[in-house]
């Protein structure tokens, strides 16, 4: 785009009247950005703070029982007792009420997330060698046998 | 008639096969009688811009019509 290089009665008298108050384009440019930086920004009223909520053990077990059943049922184990997995809860529960309590946030959550993932697949793995041990003990056993 | 209208950036040429994304510079929402009236609106914005450089970026203008418009809205004769 090249700036007009003829007198602005050339283009005749529809185009001419009511533009007075036109800025050039790096007004425009520039009144652009900001409104992009207004839409982008938070509005401080609408913005609820985030409160730390106490987590439940209940709620906690519960879960760890729903994934204890789908991550045995695809590791063809046994079930972990629902009493380990309240142990599991509760020894979690602690230290993921200081984090939520120290530090309101999702990074938190996941962290908490994290270690009581990290500390199931343990167990589970101890779980699977266990059985892949009696697998080999009764193979071997068979093996004698004959 | 509500019209919007946006300078686009002259888009570098694309690589093969891909298409070319030019990057909005500027947009203003103005209310025109007719389509005449936004054209003179870009004609007056080129006018009054210092900076001849920033000008020379500009490859595209768009204009949109917000809402519902007449065909005396966007057809115009030329004499």
């Amino acid at each position: 785009m090249t700036a007009p290089n003829f007198a602005p009665d050339e283009l005749g008298p529809a185009v001419l009247p009511g533009f007075e108050e036109v800025s050039g384009l790096e007004e425009l440019v520039a009144e652009t950005a900001q409104r992009k930086r207004e839409r982008s920004e938070p509005d401080a009223k609408t913005v609820t703070p985030l409160h730390a909520q106490p987590l439940n053990e209940t709620v906690l077990t519960g879960s760890l029982v729903q994934v204890d059943g789908v991550v045995s049922a695809m590791l063809e184990v046994t079930p972990l007792e629902k009493e380990s997995l309240a142990e599991m809860a509760k020894g979690l529960l602690p230290l993921a009420n200081y984090y939520a309590s120290q530090r309101a946030g999702v990074t938190t959550l996941w962290i908490v997330a994290g270690l009581t993932m990290l500390s199931y697949a343990g167990l589970k793995f101890a779980q699977v060698r266990a059985k892949q041990g009696a697998l080999h003990g009764q193979a071997e056993e068979r093996r004698t046998t004959e | 008639m509500r019209v919007q209208i946006t300078f686009y950036e002259r888009a570098p040429d694309p690589p093969p096969g891909r298409r070319a994304r030019s990057h909005r510079l500027a947009r203003k929402e103005i209310e025109a009688p007719n389509i005449v009236h936004a054209l003179g609106y870009i004609y007056a914005v080129a006018q009054r811009t210092q900076d001849t450089a920033l000008l020379e970026r500009v490859g595209s203008v768009k204009i949109d019509i917000l809402g519902e418009a007449s065909p005396n809205d966007v057809t115009f004769a030329l004499s």
